[in-house]
C-alpha cells in the first residue's frame, strides 16, 4: 500500500480516520488492503495490557465492587473520559434520567473494546422497521438483509463463537455460519435454561468474540472471568488486534492526537482535520476521504465543536440532529439466592442470555428486554454480605461459599426509542485541559422504557419463584450500559437525519460517521457487532468512491 | 497481538518493600502459595529478594523451612519484633486461617498504621485478648465485649477483602491471596487468574459442602 506522507508534523493520506477503536480499525484494515494510504488518529494513549491487569488487581475493594472499569486505564491529560471513583464530571448529565446515562468508555488506542465483554449480537430483522411494524421509533433506511452480509464479515473479522444450532440463534436468519460454534455452557447455564425455558424465557448462548481454541494468533479463552475490565490474556477480541494488523500493512497510527477542527471547501467537502499532539502543538491531516469514528458521544461532540463558517451549527449538522436521539440500553439488575447451587462465576463473564421477550406485539406499547445471566464470580458481594453478618472463622468461609454457589445476578437491558430531546450539547462553562468545550447530555426515558421495566419485573418475579428465591431484589435505578447510539442518526431524508445508509454524511460527500451514532433503533442487544457491520459497509462505500476518483 | 498462554498473572503484583515491611518479614509461609498456577515462580524470586535485603540489614537468623511442595528452602529470614509480630498470630486467631502469609501481615500492619490511627491503637489490647484454644468467633465476641469489636472486624475485613482503609486513605495489600477467594477456590479462580485450560468450566462444579440458604426471614419474590 501507499504510505501516508509526513511533512513538518502534518500528514497527507488517501484516508484519514479519527478514532482507533473497533470501527476505525476495521475500516483502516479494509482500505489499506485496497492499497489506500491511511492515517489514524486517536485522542488517547496506547495501553499496556499487563500494566492494566496489575492496576485492576491493585484497586481497592470498593472500586472493584462498584465495577470501576474506567479507573484502571491511563488517560491522556488532554483527552478525558468519564471517571466515577471519584467523579471527574467530564460530562454534565441532566434531565429526569440523566444519571442513567453515566457512561463508561475509553479514549485510547483500541477504544472501549479494552473493557467490553465481547457480546456480538445482531439486531433482529424487525428492529430495522420499528415504525412500520410497531408504530414507534424510526425505520432504518436499510434493511436487515442489506446489513446481513456485513454482519457475517464482522463476525469473521472478530472471530465470533456462536451457536451453529439455528434453534439457539437470535436471529436465525443468516447466510453464513459463525466462525466457531458457541462457547460451551457450564452447569450454571445448562441448569438455569432447564428451569426457565419451559416458560418461554428462551435461554440462548451469547455470540461472543472469543473462542475456546486458538484463532488467528489469538489464544484460547481460559475462563479467567475478567473480561470486564480487561482480558488478561488477549483471548477476547480487542480492536488493538486490528490495529497491530494495520500497522503491519503500513497504516500510520498516531496516539495522543486530539482532533478539534475540521476544514471544508466551497462544495462542503472536508479538506483537512487539525489536531493537538501531546505537547499541545497543532498539526493538520489532509486526505480524500475522512472517517470520524470516535464513539457515540465523542463523534457528535467533535462535530459540534468543529463548527466552521460554512457549517455554523456544527459539521454534518444542517438537520440539527447531531447530538440528538442519544440512546443506550437502560439497565437494571435482579439478584437472589436460588434454592439449589448453580455456581455462576465459572468461565467467561457472559455466556447465556434470556431472549424470550426480545420481540413481540407488546413493542407497540413498551420496551422489549434481554436478560443476561451474569457469570461474574459472586465472591465480592458474597463476602461483603457475609462480613455484614458479623461472622468469623469457618462460619464466614461457609457463608461466602454458600452465597457464591447459590447466588444469581441477572442484568436486564431495555430499549429506549430515539428522542430528539435526548441531546448532547457543548458546555458553555466547562472546558477541558486544551480549552475545548466539555459535553453536556440531557436524558429522559419516557413511559415506553418505564412500562418495559414494569413488565420485566413481573417476569423476574416469576423466574424468582421458579427457583424459590430468597433475598430477591430488583434494582430500581436504571443504569447505563455503555452502548452509545443515536447521536449521528441515519435516515433517507437529509432534513431529519445526519447520515445515509452507508453512514456517509448528507452534508459532506467525503465524510463518513460510522459506528453506534447512526443506529436509528437500539434493539435490546449490545451494539458493537452492528457498529462493526456498519463500519464494513462504510468501508465498501468509501473504497468504491476512491476507486472511481 | 498478545498471544500469551494463561498460566498465571501477566506480571507480578506489587512487590515493593518499605523499611517497616521489610523489618516485619517473618519466615515465608509454607502454605501461603494460595492459588493453583499462581505465583510459584515469583514466590521464589521474592524469597531471594527478602533474603538479600534482610541479610543486608542483619535482622535474622537462618533456618530451614519446608515449602508447600515439600521442598527444602535454603534459608529464611527470622525476626522477633513485638508487638508487630503478634499481628500475624492475632490475624490467624481472628480468621481461623492458620496459613496466612506473614509478608501480607506485615503490609497490612503497616497499612493500618498509615490509614487508621484509632484502630491501630486498639491492636495491642486486641492481642492480649487472645487465649489458647479459642475459636475465631469466640475471640471476636470477646473483642466485642471489650469494646474492641471494630478493630477485630477491621482485621477480618482486611484479610478477606485485601483492602485496608477507605476513601482517600486506602491501601490494597492482597489480591489473589485475599481470603474472600479461598472458600471457592476449588470452583473458580480469582478474576484474572486461571483454574484450568480452555473450556475448563464445562466440568461439573465441585461438591457443595455447605448447607442451603435458610428459608426464613428473607424476602421472596
Amino acid at each position: 500500500m501507499k504510505a501516508p506522507v509526513l511533512a513538518d508534523g502534518d500528514v497527507a493520506a488517501d484516508v484519514v480516520i479519527v478514532g482507533a477503536g473497533v470501527v476505525g480499525a476495521m475500516i483502516a484494515d479494509q482500505l489499506a488492503g485496497e492499497g489506500q494510504s491511511v492515517v489514524m488518529l486517536d485522542s488517547g494513549p496506547r495501553i499496556d495490557r499487563g500494566q492494566v491487569v496489575e492496576n485492576w488487581r491493585n484497586m481497592p475493594i470498593k472500586s472493584r465492587a462498584g465495577s470501576d472499569y474506567q479507573g484502571l486505564y491511563p488517560q491522556s491529560p488532554f483527552a478525558p473520559a468519564p471517571l466515577y471513583f471519584p467523579p471527574n464530571n467530564y460530562i454534565a448529565l441532566s434531565g429526569p434520567d440523566g444519571q442513567s446515562y453515566a457512561q463508561d468508555y475509553i479514549r485510547a488506542v483500541g477504544g472501549t473494546t479494552w473493557h467490553w465483554a465481547a457480546s456480538c449480537w445482531r439486531h433482529l430483522p424487525v428492529d430495522f422497521r420499528m415504525k412500520s411494524t410497531y408504530g414507534v421509533g424510526r425505520d432504518w433506511p436499510i434493511s436487515y438483509d442489506d446489513l446481513e452480509p456485513y454482519y457475517c464479515r464482522a463476525e469473521e473479522e472478530m472471530g465470533v463463537s456462536g451457536p451453529h444450532d439455528a434453534v439457539l440463534q437470535s436471529p436465525s436468519r443468516r447466510s453464513r455460519p459463525y466462525p466457531s460454534d458457541m462457547v460451551p455452557w457450564g452447569y450454571s447455564d445448562t441448569r438455569f435454561a432447564e428451569v426457565v425455558d419451559p416458560f418461554g424465557y428462551n435461554c440462548v448462548p451469547i455470540p461472543q468474540a472469543r473462542m475456546v481454541q486458538p484463532w488467528n494468533g489469538r489464544p484460547a479463552c481460559c475462563g479467567n472471568n475478567n473480561c470486564m475490565p480487561v482480558c488478561p490474556i488477549g483471548a477476547m477480541y480487542n480492536a488493538v488486534h486490528h490495529i497491530q494488523r494495520v500497522e503491519a500493512k503500513g497504516v500510520l497510527v498516531l496516539a495522543d492526537s486530539v482532533v478539534y477542527r475540521i476544514d471544508t471547501d466551497a462544495n462542503n467537502r472536508v479538506t483537512a482535520i487539525h489536531w493537538y499532539d501531546a505537547d499541545r502543538r497543532t498539526h493538520k491531516a489532509t486526505g480524500r476521504a475522512f472517517i470520524i469514528a470516535c464513539n457515540g458521544i465523542e463523534t457528535p461532540h467533535l462535530l459540534l465543536m468543529a463548527a466552521n463558517q460554512m457549517n455554523p451549527a456544527g459539521i454534518a449538522n444542517s438537520s440539527d440532529q447531531v447530538g440528538r436521539n442519544m440512546m443506550d440500553h437502560s439497565g437494571f439488575h435482579c439478584t437472589f439466592l436460588a434454592d439449589e447451587p448453580l455456581w455462576f462465576g465459572r468461565g467467561p463473564e457472559q455466556t447465556s442470555c434470556m431472549v424470550g421477550f426480545r420481540d413481540g406485539a407488546f413493542r407497540s406499547e413498551y420496551s422489549a428486554n434481554k436478560m443476561i445471566l451474569y457469570n461474574i464470580t459472586r465472591a465480592i458481594p458474597a463476602t461483603q454480605q457475609a462480613l455484614k453478618m458479623g461472622l468469623a472463622g469457618q462460619a464466614l468461609d461457609d457463608e461466602i461459599r454458600r452465597r457464591v454457589a447459590f447466588g444469581v445476578d441477572i442484568s436486564i437491558s431495555l430499549e429506549p426509542l430515539p428522542d430528539p430531546n435526548n441531546r448532547l450539547t457543548l458546555s458553555k462553562t466547562r472546558r477541558d485541559a486544551l480549552g475545548l468545550a466539555c459535553p453536556d447530555i440531557y436524558y429522559e426515558l419516557g413511559p415506553y422504557v418505564h412500562k418495559g421495566y414494569d413488565a420485566a419485573c413481573d417476569q423476574l418475579r416469576h423466574i424468582g419463584k421458579l427457583f424459590n428465591a430468597t433475598e430477591f431484589d430488583i434494582t430500581t435505578k436504571l443504569n447505563a450500559n455503555n452502548h452509545l447510539m443515536g447521536g449521528t442518526i441515519m435516515g433517507s431524508d437529509p432534513k431529519d437525519s445526519v447520515v445515509d445508509g452507508n453512514c456517509r454524511a448528507h452534508d459532506h460527500a467525503n465524510l463518513w460517521l460510522p459506528g453506534g451514532g447512526p443506529m436509528p433503533s437500539s434493539s435490546v442487544v449490545n451494539s458493537t457487532l452492528s457498529m462493526a457491520a456498519l463500519a464494513l459497509k462504510s468501508a465498501d462505500s468509501i473504497a468504491s468512491i476512491l476507486r472511481k476518483s | 497481538m498478545a498471544t500469551r498462554i494463561c498460566l498465571g498473572p501477566v506480571k507480578e503484583t506489587r512487590d515493593e518493600f518499605g523499611p517497616l515491611e521489610t523489618a516485619l518479614l517473618a519466615p515465608p509461609m509454607a502454605a501461603a502459595a494460595p492459588h493453583p498456577n499462581a505465583r510459584r515462580g515469583a514466590a521464589t524470586t521474592r524469597r531471594h529478594i527478602v533474603v538479600g535485603i534482610s541479610a543486608a540489614l542483619g535482622f535474622f537468623s537462618f533456618g530451614r523451612l519446608s515449602s508447600a511442595a515439600g521442598q527444602v528452602q535454603p534459608a529464611a529470614p527470622r525476626i522477633v519484633p513485638p508487638p508487630e509480630a503478634e499481628f500475624l498470630a492475632l490475624s490467624r486467631a481472628l480468621t481461623g486461617h492458620h496459613d496466612l502469609n506473614a509478608r501480607t501481615a506485615g503490609r497490612m500492619w503497616a497499612a493500618f498504621g498509615r490509614t487508621d490511627a484509632t484502630l491501630f491503637a486498639d491492636f495491642p489490647a486486641l492481642v492480649h485478648l487472645r487465649r489458647h484454644g479459642q475459636t475465631a468467633p469466640e475471640l471476636l465476641r470477646s473483642a466485642q465485649t471489650a469494646g474492641l469489636g471494630d478493630a477485630a472486624l477491621a482485621v477480618v475485613t482486611a484479610w478477606y477483602t485485601g483492602t485496608v482503609g477507605t476513601g482517600a486513605k486506602v491501601e490494597v495489600v492482597a489480591y489473589a491471596d485475599a481470603l474472600m477467594y479461598w472458600p471457592t477456590r476449588d470452583a473458580m479462580p480469582p478474576p484474572s487468574y486461571v483454574l484450568g485450560g480452555p473450556a475448563w468450566w464445562v466440568e461439573p462444579p465441585p461438591p457443595l459442602r455447605v448447607s442451603s440458604p435458610p428459608r426464613s426471614a428473607v424476602s421472596a419474590p
